[in-house]
């Protein structure tokens, strides 16, 4: 539980966190991360959960010799539990500088969510490393599990840089750095990298990372109101564009956007990726108990 | 050069207009946006469907450049400064007598007289006015100071050529008339220059150009045919004119009723003109009424080489001797070639039993007077229609009465003086419209008159008391009253000008009068009376004029005949008898410039332009095509067969190539599906 003091270092407020306290995160399929935790892991182990039985071999733990089934069928067989490993939840938030726009702008929801994912991970005893991508990873901090460590994700959070370009093939190449166990890796950013990001996630998969991408754009992205002749200025100095906003060129737009998401949505249909675009003036709340549930990130 | 509607150059305005909208930028706000990565796709995508591309500078390009340009020129309407033989204010007099009709200059001397001013209208100026006067016999405006080509032409156009002479001086009259109340006018005669010799130079208040038509072309020309006849016989006579600079033997020939009588050919000297006679021809009958000559030598002017002649009289009438011999007037009439003569004695007189035109009572007169004029001489002693016929007496100085203008004529070339014997006369009291001819101081002798549609005339003495009949003067009286009582259709010997309007004496009694001309049209010039004036003579020919007088119908002519030397000379005048007249030569007179339109050539540059472009256009088109060939064939790395197979390979070497082809590619195929399973590994 988080105090009210804890609230001014912390993105979400109370009322939210106690709303986060009934969910946790879903993964696609089982990992083997060899961290004793609470998820189910693909490996048998030791927990409390009877899986299966096996013939005894010799150098097996007798411990677990089931002596009734011995007693019926005069023959050793050993009980197998499932194994409960811990997962590493990396988040990792687009700083860039278009991720200032918008209102609200889309780097504020992507704190949030950030925030909120980390807490539903911490709250599963999962580890998290939280991340700021620009043209590289600029940042990061790997944070121990339970509640008490959305402290340090709070303040880390706080300390977000806002500036820079998006590079997110370099940057989420750089995560090969940090990570080298399988984990859940969820990418908050609104894609709109220059030169593309399919490099980097194809990276994330080599590190046996499940990839969850959540775009953020702002509703002004999404929906362009502008009329007239404008010299549109990149956030990241990538370079004005003159538009002349037509009905025509609206269409135009609207038709790349589509497109745009799509290829994004096909891309990670692809390879196994959970995708989901979100519009910056969602609630962070709404996002986690509605749209993620849609796919299928929490439960 | 200058334009003519300077203001079509305001199309041009679209140029500078196209190339301002490319140098404008427009006023842009600027907004940062998250990302312009979608905005600059999107604008790619629209380019990319947008219907038009980067300008791309190509002959074709600049050529149609060029073209729009010249077409923009042309709506403009360039012009040029010319040097015109007319401007400002001018008057053309074009001459259409009938030695226009001269054809020494292509087609003749009239259509290229229209030729020359169509191509002086052509260059009028937009500030000219020109009035067009055609001149012949009588003048006549085709159009009066018009600025308007198309009227202009159209005039021109309408006017035709005639059989007449010119009359300059008529002409010039006009002009001035038209010339009244302007200033800065010129004249231009367009001709030949045979007019009417006027009686002196004519002064003008303008100046008079004279434009020559036409050159010194020999020409032969009938200048008159007449006939006689000589003991019964008939002879013609004609003229002949040479009017060329050498001597020329000239074929003549005579027609008899349109039946060919003789050919004789004259050979004249230049400039000489002779006369052919035929005859006495007695093969012809009596009843012969036309003679037609015609000249066989083909030369400039075909108008002067016919003519026509009446024989006899115009118009021939009968007419009853009603006496008891009085062989003076028998012979008198006798003498009459446009009568047939009848005779009788008043005891066998009936009246009316022949319908005759002219009824003659010679110291008689009958109870009932016939239809008809009637000619009383010596009339006994009473009352009748045309007064009272009293005692005869003494009669002394013989006089000329005060005869009306209907009989003006009975006196003519008659010497009253010469009778010096007329012992006894009836004295003769004249109705109210009998007029007295011949007076004494006693009586009138001769009284004439028309009344009830028939015309009387009464002689109060017996001619063989008066030697009257022995002077000269006899035979010219009785030929004036016959004349009188049956006129002839046209006055004099039947001869008339082309194109003069011509005025048909009508018979008294007559109720309809119809003229049939050589084009076998016929018009009714009366009733009403009297006749209207027929002015279609403008064809060389005989005219046939047909009166129905008390129910019969009596046939007349006239000959139309040209017989003018002016006109069959056809050397053009050197000069115009007009005081300070100047000859004019297109091209090189000092008279002001005028525009002319110079589109017709750019429209020429243009065509030329065009055909430039389709040529680029067509050789662009054959190189694309022979580039495509070659890829296609260097396609695969192999020809196609069916492409190089000659047209002279049998036809089973084709077959057997296209099974061959055939088979290869389905081998070929199937080596493709093999290899592509192997890699799969679907064959272990």
């Amino acid at each position: 539980m988080v105090n009210e003091r804890a609230t001014s270092r912390f993105p979400l407020d109370s009322g939210v966190l106690q709303r986060l306290d009934s969910l946790a995160l879903l993964t696609r399929r089982p990992m083997a991360t060899g961290r004793p935790g609470r998820r189910r892991s693909p490996l048998a182990g030791s927990s409390m959960e009877f899986a299966d039985y096996r013939r005894y071999t010799p150098g097996d733990d007798f411990r677990r010799i089931d002596w009734r089934a011995y007693a019926r069928l005069e023959r050793l067989f050993l009980r197998v539990f499932e194994a409960e490993e811990n997962l590493t939840v990396t988040v990792l938030v687009d700083c860039s500088d278009s991720m200032s726009y918008g209102l609200p702008t889309k780097a504020s929801l992507a704190m949030e969510l950030a925030a909120a994912l980390a807490y539903v991970a911490l709250k599963c005893e999962d580890s998290v490393i939280v991340g700021a991508l620009t043209d590289k990873l600029t940042t990061y901090r790997r944070v121990g599990s339970g509640k008490n460590a959305v402290w340090s994700v709070g303040e880390f959070l706080q300390r977000l840089p806002r500036s820079g370009t998006t590079d997110l093939n370099r940057a989420l190449y750089d995560l090969g750095r940090i990570v080298n166990r399988p984990g859940l890796t969820i990418v908050i950013s609104d894609f709109l990298a220059p030169g593309g990001y399919q490099t980097g996630i194809q990276a994330l998969r080599q590190l046996r990372q499940e990839v969850a991408l959540l775009q953020i754009l702002a509703p002004d992205e999404l929906e362009p109101d502008i009329q007239g002749d404008w010299q549109l200025q990149d956030s990241e100095g990538a370079g004005n564009v003159d538009v002349s906003v037509s009905p025509a060129v609206l269409q135009a737009y609207r038709a790349r956007l589509a497109t745009f998401t799509q290829e994004l949505a096909a891309f990670a249909h692809s390879y196994a990726i959970t995708y989901t675009l979100i519009s910056s003036d969602t609630t962070v709340i709404d996002v986690v108990q509605r749209i993620l549930r849609q796919v299928e990130l929490v439960k | 050069m200058s334009l003519l509607v300077p203001a079509a150059l305001a199309f041009g305005i679209i140029i500078p207009i196209i190339l301002l909208l490319y140098f404008m930028r427009p006023k842009r706000q600027n907004r940062v946006v998250g990302s312009t990565l979608l905005w600059q796709q999107a604008l790619q995508d629209l380019q990319a469907s947008r219907p038009w591309q980067r300008l791309r500078i190509t002959p074709l390009l600049l050529l149609q450049l060029l073209a729009a340009l010249v077409i923009v020129l042309i709506l403009a309407r360039p012009a040029i400064f010319l040097p015109s033989p007319i401007s400002g204010d001018t008057i053309i007099i074009l001459q259409s007598s009938a030695s226009m009709q001269a054809t020494d200059v292509t087609p003749n001397r009239f259509e290229a007289a229209k030729s020359q001013i169509a191509d002086l209208v052509d260059g009028l100026g937009p500030n000219d006015h020109l009035s067009l006067i055609s001149m012949a016999h009588t003048p006549q405006v085709l159009i009066a100071s018009s600025q308007d080509k198309g009227q202009i032409t159209a005039a021109l156009q309408r006017a035709k050529v005639t059989n007449q002479d010119a009359d300059l001086e008529q002409a010039l009259s006009l002009a001035i008339a038209l010339a009244t109340g302007r200033t800065n006018i010129q004249v231009l005669v367009v001709g030949d220059g045979h007019v009417v010799a006027p009686d002196q130079t004519l002064v003008v208040p303008f100046p008079v150009s004279y434009l020559r038509i036409g050159t010194d072309a020999a020409n032969a020309a009938l200048l008159a045919l007449a006939s006689r006849s000589l003991q019964g016989n008939l002879v013609a006579l004609a003229q002949v004119a040479n009017y060329s600079h050498e001597q020329r033997s000239i074929p003549v020939e005579l027609y008899a009723d349109g039946k060919l009588v003789n050919v004789q050919t004259i050979t004249l000297g230049a400039g000489a003109s002779g006369a052919i006679q035929w005859g006495p021809l007695p093969s012809l009958p009596p009843t012969t009424r036309y003679l037609h000559a015609q000249i066989l030598t083909q030369d400039a002017l075909s108008v002067d080489h016919e003519a026509w002649a009446i024989v006899g009289g115009s118009m021939h009438g009968r007419v009853l001797l009603v006496t008891k011999g009085n062989n003076f007037l028998q012979a008198a009439l006798l003498l009459q070639s446009n009568i047939d003569l009848y005779k009788t004695t008043p005891d066998k007189y009936v009246v009316n039993a022949g319908n005759f035109d002219l009824t003659v009572f010679d110291g008689f007169v009958p109870a009932t007077l016939p239809t008809g004029g009637v000619f009383f001489i010596n009339p006994p002693q009473g009352s009748y229609i045309f007064g009272q016929s009293r005692p005869q007496i003494r009669v002394s100085h013989i006089g000329t009465g005060s005869a009306g203008s209907e009989s003006s004529g009975l006196l003519d070339n008659v010497d009253l003086s010469s009778i010096h014997v007329l012992r006894l006369s009836h004295l003769l009291v004249p109705a109210l419209w009998a007029q007295p001819v011949i007076v004494t101081p006693e009586t009138p002798l001769l009284i004439a008159g028309e009344n009830n549609n028939r015309r009387i005339a009464a002689l109060s003495f017996d001619l063989h008391n008066s030697d009257l009949p022995l002077q000269p003067s006899f035979p010219i009286l009785i030929y004036n009253l016959v004349n009188w009582f049956l006129p002839p259709p046209v006055a004099g010997d039947g001869q008339v000008s082309p194109d003069l309007p011509v005025t048909v004496q009508s018979w008294p009694g007559a109720d309809r009068v119809t003229i049939n001309g050589p084009d076998q049209q016929t018009v009714t010039v009366a009733p009403p009376f009297p006749a209207a004036p027929y002015a279609q003579t403008n064809s060389i020919g005989i005219y046939q004029v047909t009166q129905r007088v008390y129910g019969q119908e009596r046939q007349g002519a006239f000959a139309v005949n040209l017989f003018d030397p002016q006109q069959s000379r056809l050397a053009p005048a050197n000069q115009l008898p007009v005081v300070h007249s100047i000859n004019f030569a297109p091209g090189n007179n000092g008279v002001p410039r005028v525009l002319r339109e110079v589109w017709p050539w750019i429209a020429a540059l243009l065509l030329l332009i065009l055909c430039l472009e389709w040529w680029l256009f067509s050789r662009g088109y054959r190189l694309q095509s022979t580039a495509a060939t070659t890829a296609s064939k260097g396609k695969g790395g192999y020809t196609r067969v069916g492409q190089t197979r000659s047209r002279n390979t049998p036809r089973f070497i084709s077959e057997a190539r296209d099974q061959l082809e055939k088979r290869y590619r389905v081998a070929r195929k199937r080596l493709t599906t093999v290899t592509r399973r192997r890699k799969k590994g679907m064959y272990r």
